[in-house]
C-alpha cells in the first residue's frame, strides 16, 4: 500500500534521509520511530509529496508520488506533528474546504462530519474559528479532516500530541479499524509504550538510515521497544 | 533583569526584521538594492517633510518666533509618532508573544513592562525623527544655530518621545478592552481604516494650504501654541533660546505623565495580562455547507482569507478605493472636473486614453496575488498534501484577484466615461485595458511571489507589505502603463490615433499575461514543492 524505494533526501549535501526501504501492507499499523532530528518527519513528508527527493521512490498502491501526486493524495491522507490550519475559516468551513477538494457528495459529507465531529467532541466547536482552537482542538479537527474522504492510507507524524486521553483513544480504534477494513496506517512516534501495543510492524530509524525493521516480535524480541531501542541508540553512537 | 529582558527583545525584534535564513541566501547586489531602496525613501520622506518645514522657517524667523518653527516640529512628531504607536502598543505590550513565558519566570511585572517600554520610546523616538531630523536640517541651514540650542535640541528629543509613550499606551490599553466587545473586528477596523485614510488623503491633498495658512498666521498661532500647548511653548523656547528653566518645565511636562503612566500602568499590568475576557462561542452552522467543485473550494478559500484580514484587504487591495475615485471626484466637483479636462492635451481620443492611463495606474497598484503564496505560510502543507494541481491554486489565486478587482475597475470606466463625456468606443477601452493589465498584475504578482516567498511570517503585515514580490509587482505594472505612455508621447504620437494605440497596448497586455501564465503553468508543480527550501 506505501512503499519506499530507496528514497534518499539531503538538505545541503548533509543526508537527512539515506536510502530508505520499506514497504507497508494492507492490514499494517506500521510505526516509524527514531530520536529528535533521525528523518522520521523527512521521510513522511517526502512520501506525502511535500518535500522532492533526490534518488528513490516512494509508491502509493503501485503508483509514484513523484508521478502521479495527485492519484496518490487520493488515496491517502496526511496529518502533520502541528496542525496549522486556515486560522480565518470556522472548523465547519475548513471540513466543507477538505469535502469539496475530494468531491465528497453533499449527503455522505454531512454524515461523515457529524460522525466524525461527534466521536471527536468536536461538533459543539466547528462554528468557531480555527484561530480560536486551543492545539488539541486543532489537531482533533485535522484528524476529521484527514478521515473525512475514507482514506485507505493513513500517514501521520506524531499523531497523539494533543490529543486528549479519549481522542488518542478515539483515533487508535479507528486506525484499527481501518486496518481491519484492508487499509494501513503509517504513523511517527516518540511515545513507545503505544508502539509496542498498537503497531503491527515498526521500523527504527537513525541518522536517516533504517536500522530495524519487521513485525513487533521480530524486532524486540523478548525485550521491550524501548530497550532495543535505546541498545540500537547505543550500538550508533 | 532589565538588562536581560531589553536584550531579549531587541534579539526577537532583529530576528523578525532580519531573519537568519533569509539573511545568508542574499547576494550582495540584492544587498545593495535593499540599501538604495532604503536610503532612496528617507531621501525621499526627509526632502518632503524638509520641504514643508522650509515654508515656515522664513516668516516665523521675520516675527523673531523661532521657538514656534521648533514647537511646530515637535507637535508635528508627536502626533505622528502617536498615531503610529497607539496600534503597536496591543502588541507590543499586551498581547505579545513571550508573555506567558515571561509571566512563569520570576521576574516582577513592572521590569516586563518598564523593558517593553523602553522598546517603545525606541520605537517612538525613530518615528518622530521622521520629522524631527528633516526640520532640524532646515534650521541648521537657514537659521542661527548656537552650540546651547544644538544641545537643548538633542535634550528634548530624547524626552518628547514619553508623552507619547505615556499617552499611547494608556490608549492601547482602551483600544484593547474596546476590541474584545467588537462584532465583526475586520469589518469594523476595515471601515474605520478607510475612513482614516480618506481623512488623511484629504489632509494631504490640503497640505500646501494648511502650511501657507501656518506660516501666514505666526502672530496668532504663537499665542495659542502658548496658550494651549505649554510645554511645546517651551521645547521651543529651550532649542531657540537655550533657556534653561524652559529645558526644565519641558523635562517635567514630558517625565510626569511618563512616570504617571507607568505607575497606573504597573499597577494594573498583571491584572490585564492574566485576566481574558471569554468571548461568546459561535453556534455550530445548522445549514450545511454548499458543495463546491475543488476550484470553486480554492476560490471561496481565497476570498475568505481577503476578506477576513483588513491588514491584506487595506494594503494589497488598495488601489481599488482610488478606480472610482478621480471620476467621482470630477462629476461632484465642476471646479475639478474642468481643470483636469483643460490640463489634457485635445484631440479625437486622446480623452479616452487618458481615462484608460489613470484607470490602468490604479489597478496596477492592486497587489492581491503578490503575497498570496506567502500567506499560505506554515498551512502550505495542506495545499500540498491534497489532490489539486498547484497551476490550479495559482489559476483561482488569481481569480479572487479579478472577481475582486473587475466590478471597480468597471465602475470606474463607466463613471469617467460619464464624467468626461466619452464615446462608447473609448468608454469601452477605458475598461478593457485596466482589466487586461489587472490580469497582468495578478498574474505577475503569482509569479513574483513563488520566486520570492516569504513563508517564515509572524506577522500578516510581513508578506503584505514587506515582501519583495509586492514591491517587484507593483513596479513592473507601473512600467507597464508608464513605458507605453512615453513611447506614444515622444515616438507614435505623429504616426498612430490614439485609440489604435490602446488597441495594440491591449493587444500587447494580453500577450505578455498569456507568456506568464504559460511560464507559471510551466513551473507551478516544482515551484509549489521547493517553496520554503
Amino acid at each position: 500500500m506505501l512503499e519506499f524505494v530507496n528514497l534518499s533526501k539531503s538538505y545541503g549535501g548533509r543526508k537527512a534521509v539515506d536510502s530508505l526501504s520499506l514497504r507497508v501492507n494492507p492490514g499494517e499499523i506500521y510505526g516509524f520511530i527514531g530520536h529528535n532530528g533521525a528523518g522520521k518527519t523527512t521521510a513522511i513528508k517526502c512520501c506525502c509529496g511535500i518535500l522532492r527527493f533526490e534518488e528513490g521512490d516512494a509508491l502509493v498502491d503501485g503508483l509514484s508520488i513523484r508521478d502521479d501526486p495527485l492519484a496518490c493524495k487520493r488515496r491517502f491522507a496526511y496529518l502533520p506533528d502541528n496542525p496549522d490550519l486556515y486560522e480565518f475559516m470556522t472548523g465547519a468551513q475548513y471540513l466543507g474546504f477538505v469535502a469539496d477538494v475530494f468531491g465528497i457528495g453533499k449527503r455522505e459529507r454531512e454524515e461523515r462530519k457529524n460522525r466524525l465531529s461527534d466521536a471527536f467532541e468536536l461538533t459543539g466547536d466547528l462554528g468557531q474559528q480555527v484561530s480560536a482552537y486551543s492545539h488539541g482542538m486543532k489537531q482533533k479537527l485535522a484528524v476529521v479532516g484527514a478521515l473525512l474522504h475514507e482514506p485507505r492510507l493513513l500517514v501521520m507524524d506524531e499523531p497523539f500530541t494533543g490529543l486528549d486521553p479519549k481522542a488518542s483513544f478515539t483515533l487508535k480504534r479507528m486506525m484499527r479499524e481501518l486496518c481491519d477494513r484492508g487499509g494501513a496506517v503509517f504513523f511517527s512516534t516518540h511515545v513507545l509504550d503505544v508502539a509496542e501495543r498498537l503497531c503491527d510492524k515498526v521500523a527504527i530509524l537513525r541518522k536517516g538510515k533504517l536500522v530495524a525493521q519487521g513485525t513487533m516480535e521480530a524486532v524486540k524480541g523478548q525485550e521491550t521497544l524501548e530497550e532495543v531501542f535505546l541498545e540500537l541508540e547505543a550500538d550508533g553512537a | 533583569m532589565l538588562k536581560a529582558l531589553i536584550r531579549v527583545q531587541l534579539l526577537s525584534l532583529a530576528s523578525r526584521l532580519f531573519p537568519q535564513a533569509r539573511k545568508q541566501g542574499r547576494s550582495a547586489l540584492r544587498k545593495l538594492g535593499i540599501l538604495v531602496l532604503a536610503l532612496y525613501v528617507i531621501g525621499s520622506v526627509g526632502f518632503s517633510v524638509g520641504a514643508l518645514f522650509g515654508t515656515l522657517w522664513s516668516p516665523y524667523q521675520s516675527l523673531g518666533l523661532q521657538w514656534l518653527y521648533h514647537a511646530m516640529a515637535a507637535l508635528a512628531a508627536f502626533g505622528l509618532s502617536f498615531i503610529s504607536s497607539v496600534f503597536l502598543t496591543q502588541s507590543a505590550l499586551y498581547n505579545a508573544k513571550d508573555n506567558e513565558l515571561l509571566l512563569s519566570l520570576p521576574i516582577r511585572p513592572g521590569f516586563i513592562l518598564l523593558s517593553r517600554l523602553l522598546l517603545m520610546w525606541g520605537f517612538v523616538f525613530l518615528t518622530q525623527q521622521v520629522i524631527l531630523l528633516p526640520s532640524a536640517a532646515v534650521w541648521w541651514l537657514k537659521g542661527p544655530v548656537r552650540p546651547a540650542g544644538v544641545f537643548m535640541y538633542l535634550l528634548t528629543s530624547l524626552l518628547l518621545p514619553l508623552p507619547a509613550v505615556a499617552l499611547s499606551s494608556l490608549g492601547g490599553w482602551l483600544l484593547a478592552l474596546a476590541a474584545g466587545r467588537v462584532k465583526r473586528k475586520s469589518l469594523v477596523v476595515t471601515l474605520l481604516s478607510v475612513a482614516f485614510l480618506a481623512l488623511y488623503f484629504y489632509a494631504f491633498s490640503r497640505l500646501q494650504a494648511v502650511m501657507g495658512r501656518l506660516a501666514a498666521a505666526g502672530e496668532s498661532l504663537a499665542a495659542a501654541v502658548r496658550g494651549a500647548f505649554f510645554p511645546a511653548y517651551h521645547l521651543g523656547l529651550a532649542v531657540a533660546e537655550g533657556s534653561g528653566l524652559s529645558l526644565l518645565l519641558f523635562a517635567l511636562c514630558a517625565l510626569a505623565p511618563a512616570a504617571l503612566a507607568f505607575a497606573l500602568l504597573s499597577r494594573r499590568y498583571l491584572a490585564v495580562l492574566t485576566s481574558r475576557r471569554g468571548t461568546r462561542r459561535a453556534d455550530t452552522p445548522r445549514v450545511p455547507e454548499k458543495a463546491r467543485s475543488p476550484r470553486g473550494a480554492l476560490l471561496i478559500k481565497e476570498l475568505r482569507r481577503f476578506v477576513s484580514a483588513p491588514e491584506y484587504m487595506l494594503n494589497s487591495g488598495f488601489g481599488l478605493l482610488f478606480i472610482p475615485a478621480l471620476p467621482v471626484v470630477m462629476m461632484l466637483d465642476a471646479g475639478t472636473r474642468a481643470a483636469l479636462l483643460s490640463a489634457l492635451p485635445a484631440g479625437d481620443g486622446l480623452l479616452g486614453a487618458a481615462a484608460a492611463g489613470v484607470l490602468c495606474l490604479m489597478a496596477g497598484m492592486v497587489t492581491i496575488t503578490a503575497p498570496s503564496v506567502s500567506l499560505e505560510g506554515k498551512s502550505l502543507w495542506i495545499l500540498r498534501t491534497l489532490p489539486v494541481e498547484p497551476m490550479d491554486v495559482l489559476i483561482m489565486k488569481a481569480a479572487m484577484h479579478l472577481l475582486v478587482s473587475l466590478p471597480f475597475i468597471l465602475l470606474g470606466a463607466v463613471l469617467a466615461a460619464v464624467a468626461m463625456r466619452l464615446p462608447a468606443w473609448d468608454a469601452a477601452l477605458a475598461f478593457v485595458l485596466p482589466a487586461l493589465l489587472c490580469a497582468l498584475t495578478a498574474l505577475l504578482g503569482l509569479a513574483f511571489n513563488l520566486r520570492f516567498p516569504r513563508l517564515d511570517w509572524q506577522s500578516l503585515m510581513q508578506p503584505i507589505k514587506q515582501g519583495l514580490s509586492v514591491v517587484l509587482t507593483m513596479a513592473a505594472s507601473f512600467l507597464a502603463v508608464a513605458l507605453p505612455a512615453a513611447a506614444y508621447y515622444f515616438l507614435l504620437k505623429d504616426l498612430v490615433s490614439p485609440r489604435v494605440f490602446l488597441l495594440l497596448t491591449a493587444l500587447v497586455y494580453a500577450g505578455l499575461s498569456a507568456m506568464v501564465f504559460r511560464h507559471l503553468k510551466k513551473s507551478a508543480r516544482d515551484a509549489f514543492l521547493t517553496l520554503g527550501g
